[in-house]
């Protein structure tokens, strides 16, 4: 029976080998066919029929060998393939099962894992959201990336760029349009007086140019943007509004295109909506997102201001091909010809330097710093959680070493076994996952509530796809590493010796034990630094909290009001109202002094001018912050005068024309021989500015911040202000009202004062003087509550870990603690020795965190006022608190060991 | 032969085969035979055939199989009719007889239909 089948001929020598592991489809298919040929040749054969002829005879009556073969080749290879499917959804189904089935066996283990987890996810993807939001999602407009601003520098002045243009100057870039970038435009954030139909109130707008929605690439939701046309000195008012506006104000009226609605006084009509994701400005670059759009008119007012005044932000897109560098360049040069172009507005001598930035950048280079501190604090508080379930699930798996060994004797592979412990721990960090996302999504909302306005307002702070794709990435990663844990630290050791050892005393315990005190170790020296970190914010809070503003804020409220120009179009006119509103606040009952300014200090609309000295000659000409003062401000205010007089009611046009300058200025400019009768005026020296003689000097005022240097300030007296100013800087201001009563009775009676005098005056921002001085801490506040809670959690779960770790400590050495009960030790001594062990691991990790905190000096650098990065005061109390920590959560398993009955003790196993 | 003939035989052929497994367990060579010897050899169908046929009523789990050896001690696959190839069994025989009977009234009728020619 040697005669091959013809079709099957003999198998490959290696699929014989193959046999050894099972079973070979190809091999058996042949013996299948083969046994039919030669069953029919043997009966051929038998009854007497010629050998060939009989194999012949064979072959003819089977039929195709080849293509039978074929046929059930491939059934055979389908029906594998389908089978294996089978097997496989089977069993990830019931490596589910028995998941699920483990999480209620240890409930309290897996509670605690999957809180730890779900706190640290939640924390983290909170933050996310919010870092997200400002840093890396792209703005709302069409390819961002190309977006630039370009701002000016003055190197008389200083070295720095001011981000802004002068107004006039945006005709001359817009040279480069074309060439340089595809469009440009130039804005300037305002507030805007609405009235007409509804409610009269101030809304946050901004006055652009023909392109400006162009330089987007943004399309209006209804009607449209502006067009050159709109421009026009005399032509018609427009507005375009926002969304936010038109829900709020008009019900989402369909019908909004055309309506009018005043604005500063002024028939308007509403030409456009805006889409609901457009939100311009954003904070830094003009500003809080505007309400209302309008279109800026180049007045020759305006033109006048070329050189003079810097305020106007210039937007563009660069030109497709453009890069960065060459845009650079282009302005640099354009700024350079200005001086040439148009001598009879800059000085001899003049000098304009221009730069453009990525619009992104430019919103952000202030709130990285603390935003990435954040992010960096709360993934280590995520750390510290993966530790501690890292931790949790090592002590669940060595309680299951017997199980895993037992498996791994009845032929699991360690791929089965990685393959199901994965699944539990993905079971388990999903479910952690999930409710992390619950806890965020409610934190990153209660973040965008209580922010300061001038980090998130605009931006759409909400737990979306990338938020959650980043955040699963972490769950999935964690759970890989979670499963092979386990798996791995079960490789060593005969299956025997694991069946009889239950893991107390042999060697792999103890490395285990060692593993996870190591584990521990590091999430307290993670917490250690966390805690110092907050302490160090939360001392700088205090202290800049603490310093004096220089001006007394209590018993003192504000309130800003703004005239219209098409009721007082006059400097009299606005000069006269203000003053007699300020006699009629003078006259409400506890009233001590009331002063109007053109800005409260921390306000937002400083004015910083260029100012001369005379008969100095100084290299770089000096800038100062600016404020138009009324008589009694500086009493209204409690600023002291250090020398000379406050500015009063003598001061007055046609009286010789004073100033009072503070503290700063003084020393600076003035030195010994005292500011009293020197003489100094806004501008260049060239200037035609009126000289302006000091009269007084007064206390440094906290302008900028508490936590800000003072600058060199100069206070102007209302009533001498010619009209262009007037016109300009007290069109709008800031009434203080000093008084010994009640405050909410008084800003009752202010509102009825301001009212009677004028019922369609909105009041802006009626307040305490101590929320304002609160305001400029906010963002600081905010830095240090968030630092704060991280470091309260990382605690927490350092507690957790502690516990953990010594809980399982005390049942190990359960046999040892009765031997030594048994042997004469008392209980307390028994205690001792447990909090001792929990309190060496943790001396260990506060020992090893000190040292992380050498580099918390670079991480928190500029962020701290006034406190040294090395405060022995926050590293010594966060020490404190983690080590007192440590012996509160050592304390508790410390008793149950020191209760254990020595005798059931000895005889456990 | 044309193909529905073959799609018809396949159909049929895997009845022949489940009733013959009904006797008891078989290899392809026995089952050839069985059918040959029941049917005075009328049938004629190539044996090769039978092959495809079992596989596929393996994977559909109607049989199973094992490995055994023969009377010459050769390896032989030996294939069972399973419970629910019994239970295909039953719904196939009595389908076959409904097909048949229909058949058969269709041949046998004398009732003309309306357009016969005499």
């Amino acid at each position: 029976m040697g005669a091959p089948v013809t079709s099957a001929q003999r198998s490959p020598s290696w699929r014989r080998y193959l046999r050894f592991w099972g079973s070979d489809p190809a091999r058996d298919l042949d013996d299948e066919l083969r046994f039919h040929l030669e069953s029919r040749y043997d009966e051929f054969v038998a009854a007497g029929m010629d050998p060939a002829l009989a194999r012949a005879e064979a072959e003819r009556r089977f039929g195709n060998v080849v293509g039978v073969r074929e046929q059930c080749e491939a059934i055979d290879s389908q029906w594998t393939r389908e089978r294996t499917m089978l097997d496989i959804v089977q069993t990830i189904g019931a490596d589910f099962r028995y998941a699920f089935r483990q999480l209620r066996r240890n409930t309290a283990l897996n509670v605690a894992a999957i809180l730890c987890f779900a706190l640290g996810i939640g924390a983290n993807t909170s933050i996310f959201s919010v870092v997200d939001a400002v840093l890396f999602r792209p703005l709302p407009f069409r390819d961002p990336a190309r977006l630039v601003l370009v701002g000016e520098g003055l190197p008389r002045f200083g070295t720095e760029n001011f981000g802004v243009i002068s107004a006039p100057e945006f005709e001359d870039y817009q040279r480069l349009n074309g060439r340089v970038f595809s469009a440009s435009a130039m804005y300037e954030g305002e507030s805007y007086a609405l009235g007409g139909s509804g409610e009269p109130e101030r809304v946050v707008g901004l006055s652009g140019s023909a392109d400006l929605f162009d330089v987007f690439g943004v399309s209006m939701a209804k009607g449209r943007g502006f067009a050159p046309g709109d421009l026009g000195i005399g032509s018609p008012s427009v507005v375009v509004i926002s969304d936010a506006l038109w829900r709020r104000r008009f019900g989402a009226d369909t019908s909004i295109i055309g309506r009018s609605i005043d604005v500063d006084g002024r028939p308007t009509t509403i030409i456009g909506l805006a889409r609901p994701e457009f939100r311009f400005p954003l904070p830094a670059i003009g500003g809080a997102p505007a309400d209302v759009f309008v279109p800026y008119k180049m007045t020759s007012d305006v033109q006048r201001q070329r050189g003079n005044a810097y305020r106007t932000f210039l937007v563009a897109r660069l030109a497709p091909g453009v890069s960065l560098a060459s845009a650079k360049r282009a302005v640099a040069d354009l700024a350079t010809s200005l001086p040439v172009l148009h001598p009879e507005f800059y000085g001899k001598n003049w000098k304009t330097v221009a730069d453009a930035f990525p619009l992104r950048d430019q919103t952000t280079k202030d709130v990285r710093r603390p935003l990435i501190l954040l992010l960096s604090a709360v993934g280590m508080v995520l750390l510290i959680a993966c530790i501690n379930v890292s931790s949790l699930l090592i002590a669940r798996a060595a309680a299951r070493r017997r199980e895993i060994s037992v498996r791994r004797a009845l032929g699991a592979s360690r791929a089965r076994l990685v393959q199901q412990f994965f699944t539990e721990s993905f079971v388990l960090v999903s479910i952690a996952g999930v409710l992390g996302v619950a806890v965020a999504t409610t934190g990153a909302r209660m973040l965008a509530a209580h922010a300061p306005r001038a980090v998130l307002q605009g931006y759409d702070v909400s737990v979306d796809s990338r938020v959650l794709a980043a955040t699963a990435l972490v769950v999935a990663l964690t759970a890989l590493v979670f499963s092979l844990v386990p798996a791995f630290t079960h490789g060593r050791g005969s299956v025997g010796m694991a069946l009889h050892d239950d893991g107390r005393a042999s060697t792999a315990g103890r490395a285990r034990q060692r593993g996870r005190r190591l584990l521990v170790v590091t999430e307290i020296s993670l917490a250690l630094m966390l805690a110092a970190a907050a302490g160090l914010m939360v001392r700088s809070f205090l202290r800049a909290r603490s310093v004096d503003p220089g001006f007394d804020p209590e018993h003192a409220v504000s309130v800003r009001v703004g005239l219209l120009d098409s009721r007082y179009p006059s400097a009299d006119q606005i000069i006269g109202f203000e003053t007699r509103l300020l006699d009629q606040l003078r006259q409400l009952p506890g009233v001590r002094a009331a002063s109007a300014t053109n800005e409260l200090p921390m306000g937002d609309n400083r004015i910083r001018f260029a100012f001369s000295v005379e008969g100095a000659n100084v290299p770089k000409i000096p800038i100062a912050s600016g404020e138009v003062v009324y008589p009694d401000y500086f009493d209204a205010m409690r600023i002291p005068i250090r020398r000379g007089r406050a500015l009063d009611r003598s001061d007055v046009k046609g009286s010789l024309r004073v100033a009072v300058v503070n503290e700063a200025l003084a020393k600076k400019f003035f030195g010994d021989r005292g500011a009293i009768g020197r003489r100094l005026k806004s501008g260049s020296p060239e200037s035609h500015e009126a000289w302006l003689t000091v009269v007084g000097v007064a206390a440094d005022v906290k302008e900028t911040g508490l936590d800000q240097t003072t600058e060199p300030a100069i206070y102007f007296p209302a009533l001498q202000e010619d009209s262009i100013a007037a016109q300009n800087f007290i069109r709008s201001v800031a009434y203080v009202v000093r008084t010994d009563g009640d405050l909410d009775a008084t800003m009752r009676d202010m509102t009825r004062t301001i009212r009677a005098a004028d019922p369609t005056l909105p009041l802006i921002g009626m307040r305490r003087l101590t929320d304002v001085v609160d305001v400029s801490v906010a963002e600081r506040r905010f830095n240090t509550l968030l630092l704060g809670a991280f470091a309260i959690l990382a605690l927490v779960l350092a507690a957790v870990g502690i516990y953990g770790l010594m809980a399982y400590s005390v049942v190990q050495r359960t046999r040892e603690i009765g031997i030594r009960l048994a042997i004469g030790a008392t209980p307390s001594s028994v205690l001792g020795l447990v909090v001792g062990q929990g309190a060496r691991i943790a001396v260990a990790g506060v020992v090893i965190g000190l040292i992380g905190c050498v580099a918390l000096t670079r991480v928190l650098g500029t962020l701290l006022f006034d406190v040294s990065p090395f405060d022995p005061i926050a590293f010594g109390v966060a020490a404190a608190l983690l080590l007192g920590v440590a012996a509160v959560a050592s304390y508790l398993p410390a008793r149950r060991a020191a209760r254990i009955d020595p005798q059931s003790a000895i005889r456990s196993e | 032969m044309p193909d529905d003939t073959v799609e018809l035989l396949q159909g049929t052929l895997d009845l022949l085969v489940l009733k013959t497994l009904s006797w008891g367990s078989a290899h392809g060579y026995d089952i050839a035979r069985w059918i040959q010897h029941v049917t005075g050899d009328v049938l004629r169908i190539e044996e090769g055939s039978l092959y495809p046929a079992l596989h596929r009523l393996e994977k559909r789990g109607w049989i199973g199989s094992t490995w055994g050896l023969s009377e010459n001690n050769r390896r032989a696959k030996y294939y069972q009719l399973t419970a629910r190839g019994r239970r295909q069994l039953r719904a196939e025989t009595s389908s076959w007889s409904v097909f048949t009977e229909a058949v058969g009234k269709v041949l046998t009728s004398t009732d003309q239909p309306s357009w016969a020619r005499p």
